[in-house]
């Protein structure tokens, strides 16, 4: 297990989309330390340290979640509703990058608390830069929450 | 009819004229009084005009009065009474019209008035006849005095106890001639004689006046044989009977003969009376009766003590009980129901307490709006072949407000029952049936919303995937890569584009039709001018004029308008840019009171011959090589204006230009 701490967690299920988005990232440089799960329980165990990554220091939060809403398993906005009514975790800033842009699906992020909404565009120039964007802000601007 | 009319006026007027002279001839004969030191004449031919006068009117007394009657007068008083005949005699006249006159005005009232009555009618005439008597007769003696010597010596001066003693005599006569007249006019064989109408109970008046009579004429003989046989017993009976009759005796017994017949006339006057309104009675009840009975409406009325005293046909043919069998009785519970119980009408005869009718009734009974203390009641009974009847009851009361009864109408409603049941039933299955169809509805709306959902994630994936990884192929290995490899992979990423936009378009689309309205008054210029402002980055350095007219208010979906608006334009931008003096106008006009707004273009244009595949989804008329496009904006402005309640059309010409119209259904949801 990758002992450095990890500062992106991203939740996606298709591997072209995760390869995307890690070219995108590295291609800003804007970080390594990224943890990759496939689907919605191995994110909340992750998170939660539970099942699998039980073994995982608890009280290492990533720096931000990027969430698919689509996912096997959990979906992503059961995700987002747990991770946001967890008091430990709900401090975390969740980015859901999807392809829906269903209404009803944009309202009820935001009803949970979603701290961004970035629907993932089929162009690649326009894809990496919603990355870089997310990147810049949430890894480089935004102050890091205090560790505990 | 006009025959028997002059039949009847020719016998009037020779009635009349007999009547006149008979009279005439009798009052030669005058009855006197002596009333020393006066002597008191009556004339009793006068009653012959009055006779007249009271039957058939003035117009015939005055004409029997001129031909005889009182014509008498001037040959009785004559000059002996100097100009004291000019007064005295033509006032006899004018008393024969009066009472004639207001004869005639009695028969039109249709109810008898007390004070038309000849006796009261008398008394002004009497009262001016008196104070004639005290004073222009007074002053004409004085002027030529009667021969005949008064009680005094003066032959000039009249004492005045002789105008008191006329004064009597004459209401006294007066009265007694108008009493006779009564009594003749009340006899049958009168009434017939003078062709008058039958008065009710004609045999009794008949019957109490010759008793009057026969009790009078009982007493003069009684009176003579008292006289005979106590008080002068030196006079024969005969004699003290008619033969020699002293005048004190004649003045007693005509008086008593006089009295008799008042009484007489009075007690059949008062028994017609009463008679009368018995049969009036009689009538009202025979009226009301023939009312109800009349009725269509099923209707029983109960009086005294809760008998049935109405039941009427209609109310037979729907209980099937007899009138005969219930009339008398109490047992209107009996068609209705199977154990003697108080009916409707019982209860409000009673002026039960509302939980009482509400025992009865349950809560099938409410408060008639009409009359105070009357019920209604919606039922169903059995025992009636299973009818729903509509019973009203309402209380009758006597003319003090006290109720002696009440009346119940039963109205059949049971087809009206049976109609409301049957709406009922299909309102229920109607209804049942649209929450079958919405529930189908819905789902299919589910399913369309889950397949829309699939093809928003699942579709673009793959084409992210495409365009994602054949750019990276060309930035990454551009060196390694042929020229020609390096365009394909642009013709990669082109259709991957393209691919996109037809997601996205064919998604708006969908979700058009889905939306719920959100209609309001929106400003059609300030959308136009947005949507112009939204277009500007796009068409930016084409040289195209657009033309802004005037937009009224609208009432729309302020945001599904402005798809419409955006669509339309940049369709119009889109098909004109290629030309020189481009120009787009947006406006508005009436026709035929409907507002239509319209996007004209001088652009391409296309052939009318494909106008009706214009609004259709993926259509298109031009190639994509020509003009992109995916051919949905038509289908989605199409889908709005349907949704609003517009109609959407086009006209074009190729290469004239094309204008869309659309109007907008004053439509809220």
């Amino acid at each position: 297990m990758n002992n450095q701490a990890v500062e992106v967690l991203l939740v996606e299920d298709s591997p072209s989309d995760e390869e995307l988005t890690l070219l995108a990232l590295k291609k800003y440089k804007l970080t390594n330390k990224i943890f990759v799960v496939r689907d919605g329980a191995e994110a909340l165990d992750y998170i939660f340290a539970d099942g699998k990554y039980s073994g995982r220091d608890a009280n290492q939060y990533p720096r931000v979640i990027l969430l698919d809403l689509k996912l096997p398993k959990v979906d992503g906005l059961e995700v987002l509703r747990r991770i946001k009514a967890d008091p430990k975790t709900k401090q975390i800033p969740v980015v859901v990058l999807t392809s829906s842009d269903q209404e009803s699906d944009v309202v009820e992020s935001y009803k949970l608390g979603v701290n961004s909404y970035i629907v993932k565009p089929v162009d690649f120039k326009q894809f990496t830069e919603s990355i870089r964007e997310i990147g810049m802000y949430w890894l480089l601007l935004n102050e890091p929450r205090a560790q505990k | 009819m006009k025959k028997t009319t002059s039949k009847s006026f020719t016998y009037k007027i020779i009635i009349s004229i007999l009547f006149g002279l008979l009279g005439f001839a009798l009052n030669f004969y005058t009855i006197n009084f002596y009333f020393p030191p006066y002597t008191a004449t009556v004339l009793i031919g006068l009653i012959f005009p009055i006779l007249i006068t009271l039957a058939w009117g003035w117009k015939y007394g005055l004409l029997s009065a001129l031909v005889g009657g009182c014509q008498t007068m001037w040959w009785l008083w004559g000059p002996s009474n100097g100009y004291a005949t000019f007064l005295v005699v033509p006032p006899f006249t004018l008393w024969i019209v009066w009472h004639g006159f207001i004869a005639g005005w009695r028969k039109k009232q249709t109810v008898s008035k007390w004070w038309l009555s000849p006796y009261i009618v008398e008394i002004p005439f009497r009262i001016l006849n008196s104070i004639n008597l005290f004073t222009l007769s007074r002053w004409a003696i004085s002027l030529n005095p009667p021969s005949w010597a008064w009680a005094s010596n003066a032959a000039d001066t009249i004492p005045l106890d002789f105008s008191i003693f006329v004064v009597i005599k004459q209401a006294v006569v007066g009265y007694i001639i108008l009493l006779l007249v009564d009594v003749l006019l009340n006899l049958e064989f009168v009434r017939k004689f003078f062709r008058l109408k039958k008065e009710y109970n004609q045999a009794n008046t008949h019957f109490i006046i010759s008793a009057a009579f026969l009790v009078a004429a009982f007493f003069w003989i009684v009176d003579s044989i008292t006289n005979t046989l106590v008080f002068q017993p030196e006079t024969s009976f005969l004699d003290s009977l008619a033969l020699n009759v002293s005048a004190h005796d004649i003045f007693i017994r005509t008086a008593f003969l006089l009295v008799s017949l008042a009484g007489g006339v009075l007690a059949a006057n008062l028994l017609r009376g009463q008679r009368e309104s018995d049969n009036a009675l009689r009538d009202s009840e025979e009226r009301l009766k023939q009312i109800i009975d009349g009725n269509p409406i099923p209707i029983f009325a109960i009086g005294e003590k809760h008998i049935i005293t109405h039941w009427n046909e209609a109310c037979e043919n729907l209980t099937g009980f007899p009138a005969s069998k219930m009339v008398g009785t109490k047992k209107q519970w009996l068609p209705f129901y199977s154990e003697e119980r108080p009916v409707l009408a019982d209860l409000v005869m009673d002026e039960s307490a509302e939980e009482d009718v509400s025992r009865y009734y349950s809560s099938k009974y409410t408060n008639s709006i009409l009359t105070k203390g009357c019920y209604e009641v919606e039922d169903f009974f059995p025992s009636l072949d299973g009818k729903w009847l509509f019973i009203t009851a309402a209380p009758l009361r006597d003319h003090l407000g006290k109720i002696i009864g009440a009346i119940e109408t039963l109205l059949d409603i049971t087809e009206r029952k049976q109609a409301e049941e049957e709406i009922h039933t299909l309102n229920a299955e109607l209804e049942q049936r649209v929450i079958e169809r919405t529930a189908q509805l819905e789902a299919a709306n589910r399913e369309l919303e889950g397949f829309s959902y699939s093809v928003s994630h699942d579709l673009r994936a793959p084409l992210r995937a495409m365009n994602g990884f054949s750019r990276i192929l060309v930035e990454e290995y551009e060196k390694q890569l042929p020229q020609e490899a390096q365009r394909y992979l642009g013709l990669v990423q082109e259709n991957s584009h393209k691919m996109g936009r037809l997601i996205d378009d064919l998604l708006n689309f969908s979700r058009t039709g889905k939306q719920a309205l959100n209609v309001r008054d929106v400003n059609c210029t300030a959308v136009v001018e947005q949507s112009l402002a939204e277009l500007q980055t796009r068409w930016d350095g084409c040289e195209i004029e657009v033309v802004l007219g005037k937009l009224p208010v609208c009432r729309a979906d302020p945001v599904l308008i402005k798809h419409v608006f955006v669509n339309l334009l940049s369709n119009a931008f889109k098909f004109t840019k290629v030309k020189k003096n481009a120009r787009v106008e947006v406006g508005s006009k009436i026709i035929k009171g409907e507002t239509v707004y319209f996007v004209k273009d001088n652009g391409v244009g296309f052939d009318m011959r494909y106008v009706d595949k214009v609004f259709d989804v993926f259509q298109r008329l031009h190639s994509t090589a020509e003009f992109e496009g995916t051919g949905v904006g038509l289908a989605i402005v199409h889908r709005i204006i349907r949704r609003h309640g517009g109609r959407v059309w086009a006209e074009a010409e190729v290469d004239k230009g094309a204008i869309f119209y659309f109007t907008l259904g004053a439509k809220d949801e």
